[in-house]
């Protein structure tokens, strides 16, 4: 271990480590673009530079070591005045956008330039101006804005090693672009977008939605696999703007895939349930209320009902339930589970699951690997052989048809009763059907595949009449 | 004479009528029935023109292409200390421009007047003009849309 001092804090840092992050993981900020934890250093934005006492001329904080001894100064006349000239470079062909930028707000040239920068320009030449266009299915590149940090071209080789984006030409006319017919299309493309520092690189889905000033910022765990990334969703006027990542070093890092970041789409989208209805024999179909629903539930659960539980309840839900199957003796218990994908790994140890449903583990917690296995056959085979008189199904799960085997045998019990998000296929037959609420809008846990339970917060109101699943189940 | 219980002066018949003030009272009203400036302007026959820098109902500027200067930057919305400008931004149709407002609209009932919507626009794209005469019977009309604030109609 090495002892340094920063700004006169005493610091303990490992051999080999960057002035840089030895800094910052003491909660002592050294401005940079091109600096990412995660990305191997480049040390092109000379920003970062700091005095080390008895070196003749300020270093770059990214590129040098920490030695013993060490006395660091991150602020003072002379930095201040090399960062002021830096950022008179980068602004020299830079558009200053803001007002039409979406990064404004979150813009760390803004930022710096608001700390270091001169508030006049004494470049009257002509700006070199580049291309504005789709570089993929997700990401829309501005040139112009962009400060040549290479930290998008770094994350495509080093983290999904596709290595779609390059520096083209040389010196002043250095430009970010893809190479022809390779679009940025992989898995991750959308993280690009968080770690350009400018707003070079700007979310196609996210674009002009919102100012960032105006949203609220709340942390969440995406549903979408079992890894359980981490995110900060930014809520708008009550409607999910945005995914970002939340840096959690042992469950996602940086990262975030892509289907996770567009999956915010699911909780809006227009066919959710808002109401609980009842449909009688003959098919007619009437709103009720919670209270109401909550009584015929009671009525019709007995000991030969069947219960279908998804693996996208939470915790919370699931251990509700665990207590009503007990408390009415039901047996016939199954895990309704979405189709497992492929497992894909990415430099850096970021992985998406195969596993498609956030909250297997949690389920196997609460009722056990029997049920998790071989519960959701048995439920359909005493539905089937008519031994179940009532069919409980609690879905929740998003993006997902639900299997036909499971609806046609629906349609054979006396009473059917779905709780669900969003209107199906099942709660068309439905003769009680009551409406939930995604992971967006309660707060809850899940319990990822590594076995870590991580905790949800509630991001916006429900939709309608919607209840969260434990609210329903411990009225029962 | 005494006091009375107010502690006032009785006074004597003459001065009790009150006949001097009442004939210079006359004298001043007859002064300023001829004499006098008048002042009083026969609204809504005769209207007056409000002061330069008079801030009233707001407007959106056009560009020499007729095109919102607008670039829905929310700066408006974001200085305002009403809240009450609503923006929806969206793509401009244009080829040379990034982002416009593809909805705009200000609820006047709301609004103070203050003008800090024009100091904050960095387009110059937003005013108050010295339209101050503004009246309606419904207050839905008091909710200014992109179409009302650009063709002031
Ligand atoms: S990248 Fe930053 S500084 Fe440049 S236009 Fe956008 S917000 Fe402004
Ligand atoms: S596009 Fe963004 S991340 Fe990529 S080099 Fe330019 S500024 Fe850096
Ligand atoms: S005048 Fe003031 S209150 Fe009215 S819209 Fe402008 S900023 Fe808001
Ligand atoms: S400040 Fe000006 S350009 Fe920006 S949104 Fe308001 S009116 Fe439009």
């Amino acid at each position: 271990m090495v002892k340094l001092r920063i700004n006169n804090k005493e610091i303990i840092a490992e051999p080999g480590t960057s002035v840089m992050k030895a800094a910052l993981d003491n909660g002592i900020f050294i401005p940079h673009f091109c600096y990412h934890p995660a990305l191997s250093i480049s040390g092109n934005c000379r920003i970062c530079v700091v005095s080390v006492k008895n070196m003749p001329k300020p270093v770059t904080s990214c590129t040098t070591a920490v030695a013993e001894g060490m006395e660091v100064e991150t602020e003072n006349k002379d930095i201040a005045a090399i960062r002021k000239s830096v950022l008179e470079f980068f602004l020299i062909n830079h558009p200053i956008d803001c007002p039409v930028c979406d990064q404004a707000g979150e813009c760390t040239l803004q930022d710096f330039t608001y700390l270091y920068g001169s508030d006049h320009s004494r470049f009257s030449e002509e700006k070199r101006t580049w291309h504005t266009k789709d570089v993929g299915p997700l990401v829309k590149l501005w040139a112009n804005r962009c400060v040549l940090c290479a930290r998008c071209v770094r994350f495509l080789n080093e983290i999904t090693k596709t290595g779609e984006l390059g520096i083209m030409n040389r010196g002043d006319r250095n430009v970010i672009d893809t190479f022809p017919g390779m679009p940025v299309d992989n898995p991750l493309s959308g993280n690009i977008v968080d770690i350009c520092p400018v707003g070079a690189l700007i979310s196609k889905d996210f674009l002009y939605q919102a100012r960032v000033w105006f949203m609220d910022f709340k942390q969440s765990v995406c549903p979408m696999c079992a890894t359980g990334c981490n995110i900060t969703a930014g809520v708008y006027q009550g409607k999910i703007k945005r995914f970002a990542p939340t840096k959690n070093l042992k469950v996602n890092q940086y990262w975030m895939c892509d289907y996770g970041r567009l999956s915010y789409k699911f909780v809006h989208s227009d066919n959710r349930l808002t109401a609980f209805l009842t449909r009688s024999q003959a098919g007619s179909v009437t709103k009720t209320t919670l209270q109401e629903s909550v009584n015929i539930l009671k009525n019709s659960l007995s000991g030969d009902t069947a219960v279908l539980a998804s693996a996208y309840m939470d915790n919370e839900g699931l251990t509700a339930l665990k207590t009503v199957t007990d408390k009415y003796g039901i047996k016939n218990i199954g895990c309704l589970l979405k189709p497992d994908g492929k497992a894909q790994a990415f430099g850096g140890g970021f992985k998406i699951s195969h596993d498609n449903n956030p909250n297997r583990k949690g389920f196997e917690n609460v009722f056990g690997k029997a049920v998790l296995d071989n519960g959701y056959r048995q439920v359909i085979d005493a539905v089937k052989t008519g031994k179940a008189g009532t069919l409980y199904v609690i879905n929740g799960i998003l993006d997902y048809a639900l299997p036909q085997e499971l609806i046609d045998a629906a349609g054979k019990v006396k009473f059917l009763v779905v709780q669900d998000t969003h209107s199906s296929a099942l709660t068309e037959k439905a003769h009680l059907v009551l409406p939930s609420c995604t992971y967006a809008e309660k707060n809850g846990a899940f319990t990822n595949e590594q076995g870590m339970e991580q905790k949800f917060n509630r991001l916006i109101d429900p939709a309608g009449a919607a209840e969260p699943d434990n609210i329903i189940l411990n009225q029962l | 004479m005494h006091d009375n219980d107010n502690g006032t002066e009785k006074k004597n018949l003459f001065h009790s009528i009150y006949l001097i003030e009442i004939f210079k009272g006359m004298m001043n009203t007859l002064k300023h029935f001829w004499l006098v400036k008048k002042f009083t302007v026969q609204y809504p026959e005769e209207k007056l023109k409000a002061a330069k820098g008079y801030r009233g109902e707001h407007r959106l500027k056009k560009d020499d292409q007729g095109r919102p200067k607008c670039v829905a930057c929310f700066m408006c919305a974001t200085a305002c200390p009403a809240e009450c400008i609503h923006i929806k931004a969206g793509e401009a149709p244009w080829p040379d421009r990034d982002k416009y407002p593809e909805e705009f609209e200000i609820d006047l009932l709301r609004c103070i007047y203050c003008g800090y919507c024009e100091l904050a626009c960095p387009c110059d794209a937003i005013e108050l003009t010295e339209t101050f005469n503004i009246v309606s019977t419904t207050r839905g009309e008091k909710l200014y849309n992109k179409e009302r604030l650009l063709n002031g109609k």
